[in-house]
């Protein structure tokens, strides 16, 4: 029987150990890359290089103003990040708790839905327009702006599902004991929903991280760039710079992972206040 | 009773968020001339406000929208030459923004069309023309015109007139950016292959040095520019001298059959019909390939792998197709400005400045592109580098851009080149069992589809 | 009983406000002025001759071979990467539901597809699966398990199941975190009193695991339906819409009719097309697996 044990073990971390290098493979190509010079990058297809060198990453930090973009995305998909998750944590508690009271709530989630099926790309123009029009164009706020909008329908529509779940009796409860709405939102659903209020966070934290076309098209001086346009100026017309944009891009990954551990506390927190409610 | 009061305060203040942001916005009709009106002369107003202001300091500022023409050495030479102008000319004050490639037609259509165009840009190719369609170009003639008075518009002949469209000139050129051939000498000799001057000789060639590890030429799908160099080797291209669909003349019959024939005889990788230039580049560097037809900024790469190989390497003078012709492609950039640019004259006077002092973008830059201006053509960058002093000397000579044979370009040419035309065709000849007959009729309706959306506007 | 109904309804609407502002605010105007354009023939070149054309973009689309194709790779690759995503995400969420050291550094690791800048994460994949220099073929071929490389990207047959592995690969993580999440909510209990009635683990997955993630996965295919089918960048960067355009999906196709042929009104119509579309499906699809419950 323990041998039939050890062997489960073993075979589990095995899986785990597959999944995880097929997910990280480009990541290792990216990084083993990144410490080769772009001579070396073309020539062979080791993942490791053969002369190790720190020449990319010397280049990026400091011939390049990298380390504005880095802060440029950071303060934008914070910023998108907590805006979001409290106006998403609000919005989707109300449509939750009150769907049975209030007919529109029950299509609230399906306008928002809607509204994120119909491509960004068409809709860029007028928004430009406009951003432009009001001085927010060239700015972090605008952009973050652009984001929270954009985010704001899935997170809500995802974390209403984890209000749903959360039983009304409690909250009843406590609100007979004197507690008004927003008391028991903060102090009872807020916490039960962590993990959920965490993954939105992430979400919308990743999607301001990653985004290209709408930053591109309205952040266009340097000290406004964020990352993923920043790392365009690595790719040429017919060429590119293969190594810098290796480094680059392994050093544009190190800030969005450190959000999603620093995150992935709360997803435990969460999950021990589920259990003290279990 | 409060929820009634509520519930008509949020569809009220619902009604009234949606009205605000259609009002403040021009009109929610759909009409095209109210919305460019009013949106445009509103931003056109807070740009002229923001210049008066700067003027009342007593700066001109000119916004210089740059392509990223080379990576980290370029844009660091770049904005040093930026710095440089700005020195040399108290009052002016320019903004140098590069802007990425990737979706690089959009920035510059969403900016023009909102009413935020820079004064002074680089782009590409085609660009201009489209812009100029829209009537966002500022002509140029009195700027060509004084440069040709004073000598100094030594311009690529080909390249000087190819920027002119109704009469104007749109853009100066800019620089040029020329295809063609690299091969390894030294696997020639081994073999005892002459050098190919012509497509047969080329393909025995490379039938010969095929073998299952080892492939004649590295070819790449995904810009196809190997099938452009040879389409327009062999003299023709998407169009004919009246810019009309010409995509399935007898010349381009033969290039796509010839092409089908590198396919069928194995002397290019089986997976060419989705390479990409730098996996192309990859096995002609690891030595898997002798010939490459790429952008002659690989030389630097060449160069980068050390001077073994370097030496092993040599420019392939343009070859002799079919037809007799012996033409090589490149690409002709433009530098321009708009017409929404509130200081036309300083911004003329800046893109000559550039034109004219832009050698340190080549000696420190590493620009991989050739200068427009021939004058720069004895800077020791290209007189001291083999593959810059032959392209040059054999290749620039007989380069023609691909709106060949039109003389001039349009802009139909931008969504020709946008929408991967060429590389539609070379994978279809590459990677499917389609008649060559049909492919060629299936890529000329698009390019009559292309010529008749840039019609004359009227449905 | 009745004033305390009252007095919440309100704060309903209060809650609701700050998020329905901002969303209002920024996509309104644009939504509103895409859907109107895409009446009209609205022309880059010559705005000023932009006139409303009513139904007649909509007909055109349907009546146009290039979009048809389009449409088709379009489906063919959402539903596949539905399929496959979903498939992958509940077996590994199954195997993987328990308590193990190092979950929230897995959790973390597997959201890197989503934090790879895209443009590498797609030439990463590009140079893998290179026929000749990639490293998928070349240890498939050191290892005995092929003679001939395989060519991912070269045929139109190859090149969209390519597209749809790295589609996968990009959105399987996710998949996998809501179901594992999912799965974790799900009280032991059930399980346990299950095992003691005697249903073995099959049983226990039909009648426990699936009814109790039923609602996260509809609601999480949905999701993937809907990216998978906006896609733009993951297939255009690892194909350009090609070879023969055989990936050139819906959003590549708008792309170009908008920005390279200038026809904004006949782009617009396309997305409003593919709007109606996507929420017929999703109307459809959820309302089918809800009724199936009862």
């Amino acid at each position: 029987m323990k041998i039939k044990r050890i062997f489960k073990t073993i075979g589990f971390y095995l899986l785990l150990t597959i999944i995880v290098l097929f997910i990280s493979l480009p990541l290792i190509n990216m990084v083993g890359s990144s410490f080769k010079s772009t001579r070396e990058i073309l020539n062979n297809n080791n993942i490791f290089p053969e002369v190790f060198t720190w020449e990319n990453y010397r280049n990026v930090l400091n011939r390049t103003p990298f380390l504005t973009y880095v802060r440029n995305s950071v303060v934008v998909a914070v910023l998108t990040a907590v805006v979001v998750g409290i106006t998403s944590c609000l919005a989707g508690y109300a449509i939750a708790r009150y769907q049975r009271h209030i007919r529109a709530f029950r299509y609230f989630s399906k306008l928002f839905l809607i509204l994120q099926m119909f491509p960004a790309v068409l809709l860029m123009i007028p928004l430009v327009l406009v951003f432009i029009k009001v001085g927010l164009s060239d700015s972090l706020l605008g952009i973050s702006l652009i984001y929270i909008a954009f985010n704001i329908p899935f997170c809500t529509w995802m974390i209403s599902g984890f209000f749903e779940g959360i039983p009304v009796e409690m909250e009843e409860a406590a609100q007979i004991d004197g507690c008004t709405v927003f008391q028991s939102f903060c102090k009872l659903a807020v916490p039960l929903s962590l993990p959920g209020i965490a993954s939105i966070m992430i979400y919308a934290f990743i999607g301001a991280w990653n985004e290209y076309m709408m930053a591109n098209v309205i952040n266009k001086s340097a000290e406004v760039k964020t990352l993923p346009v920043g790392l365009q100026s690595f790719i040429l017309q017919f060429d590119t710079d293969w190594g810098s944009l290796m480094a680059a891009s392994v050093l544009a990954i190190i800030p969005a992972m450190l959000f999603i551990i620093f995150m992935q506390k709360y997803i435990v927190a969460g999950l021990t206040a589920g259990a003290v409610k279990g | 009773m409060r929820r009634k009061t509520v519930k008509k305060l949020f569809s009220v203040l619902l009604a009234g968020t949606m009205a605000l942001s259609l009002a403040a916005c021009g009109d929610g009709s759909g009409k095209d001339t109210e919305k460019a009106a009013v949106p445009e002369t509103a931003a056109k107003e807070e740009t002229e406000a923001a210049k008066t202001k700067a003027s009342e300091d007593g700066d001109v500022v000119l916004e210089f929208w740059d392509m990223p023409w080379g990576s980290v050495a370029y844009q660091e030479a770049a904005q040093a030459l930026v710095k440089r102008f700005n020195e040399e000319h108290p009052g002016i004050t320019v903004n140098y923004t590069s802007v990425p490639w990737d979706g690089d037609y959009q920035t510059f259509n969403v900016a023009i069309t909102s009413g935020n165009a820079p004064d002074v840009s680089t782009g590409s190719g085609y660009s201009p023309f489209q812009f100029d369609a829209m009537g966002e170009i500022l002509p140029l003639d009195d700027l060509m015109e004084e440069m040709k008075a004073d000598g100094s518009a030594d311009f690529e002949e080909t390249a000087m007139k190819q920027f002119v469209q109704n009469g104007h000139q749109v853009a100066m050129p800019w620089n040029l950016d020329p295809k063609c051939i690299y091969y390894r000498k030294d696997i020639l000799e081994e073999n005892n292959i002459p050098v190919p001057t012509t497509w047969d000789e080329l393909l025995d060639a490379c039938k010969q040095l095929s073998n299952g590890d080892f492939y004649g030429m590295a070819i790449e799908s995904a810009g196809a520019w190997p099938l452009n160099i040879f389409l327009i080797n062999n003299g023709v291209s998407f169009i004919d001298e009246n810019k009309q669909a010409a995509f399935t003349s007898d010349g381009v019959k033969e290039t796509l059959e010839y092409f089908r024939t590198l396919s069928e005889e194995k002397v290019i990788a089986p997976g060419s019909a989705g390479y990409t230039a730098a996996e192309a580049q990859k096995l002609f560097l690891q030595g898997k390939a002798a010939f490459i037809p790429t952008s002659a900024d690989f030389a630097n790469s060449i160069k980068d792998q050390g001077e073994e190989f370097y030496n092993n390497v040599e420019l392939l003078a343009p070859l002799t197709a079919p037809s007799g012709t012996s033409l090589s492609i490149m690409g002709c950039n433009g530098i321009m400005a708009y017409q929404q640019t509130e200081h036309p004259d300083e911004a003329k006077m800046f893109i000559r400045w550039w034109l004219e002092n832009s050698d340190t973008l080549w000696t420190e830059g590493g620009m991989g592109a050739f200068p427009a201006l021939r004058t720069k053509y004895t800077l020791d960058v290209f007189t001291q580098d083999k593959f810059k002093a032959a392209l040059i000397e054999k290749v620039l000579p007989v380069s023609v851009p691909l709106n060949y044979p039109s003389e001039n370009a349009f802009p139909a040419m931008n969504s020709i080149q946008g929408e991967l035309l060429t590389s539609q065709a070379c994978s279809m000849v590459l990677g499917t069992d389609k008649p060559v007959e049909d492919i060629m009729n299936e890529i000329n309706d698009k390019v009559i589809t292309i010529l008749d959306s840039f019609g004359t506007g009227e449905e | 009983m009745k004033k305390k109904k009252r007095k919440t309804a309100a704060e309903g609407y209060l809650f609701v406000m700050p998020a329905t502002l901002i969303v209002l605010l920024v996509t309104v105007y644009p939504l509103v002025r895409g859907i109107l354009v895409s009446f009209t023939n609205t022309n880059f070149l010559y705005p000023q001759k932009a006139k409303f054309v009513g139904l007649k973009n909509i007909i055109d689309i349907f009546k146009d071979k290039e979009f048809i194709s389009a449409l088709g790779f379009t489906i063919f690759f959402a539903v596949s990467s539905v399929v496959l995503i979903y498939l992958i995400g509940l077996a590994l969420a199954l195997l993987l539901n328990r308590e193990f050291k190092g979950k929230g550094l897995f959790r973390a690791i597997m959201l890197l597809p989503w934090v790879i800048p895209n443009v590498v994460a797609s030439n990463m994949w590009l140079w893998m699966l290179n026929d000749q220099t990639g490293m998928i073929n070349l240890t498939l071929l050191k290892l005995g398990i092929i003679k001939e490389p395989i060519l991912f990207l070269a045929t139109p047959f190859m090149a969209k199941i390519s597209t749809v592995i790295v589609n996968t690969w990009k959105s399987f993580p996710f998949m996998l975190l809501v179901l594992m999440a999912a799965m974790q909510n799900i009280p032991k209990e059930l399980y346990e009193s299950a095992s003691m009635d005697g249903a073995n683990a099959f049983q226990r997955f039909k009648n426990i695991t699936l009814p109790m993630i039923k609602p996260v996965s509809i609601t999480s295919t949905v999701l993937i339906m809907i990216w998978s089918f906006n896609n733009f960048e993951t297939v255009f960067l690892l194909t350009k819409g090609g070879p023969a355009s055989a990936t050139s999906n819906i959003s590549i196709y708008m792309y170009n009719s908008a920005f390279f042929r200038n026809q904004m009104g006949y782009a617009s119509a396309i997305a409003l097309v593919m709007l109606v579309f996507m929420i017929v499906l999703s109307s459809l699809y959820q309302y089918v697996l809800n009724r199936k419950e009862d």
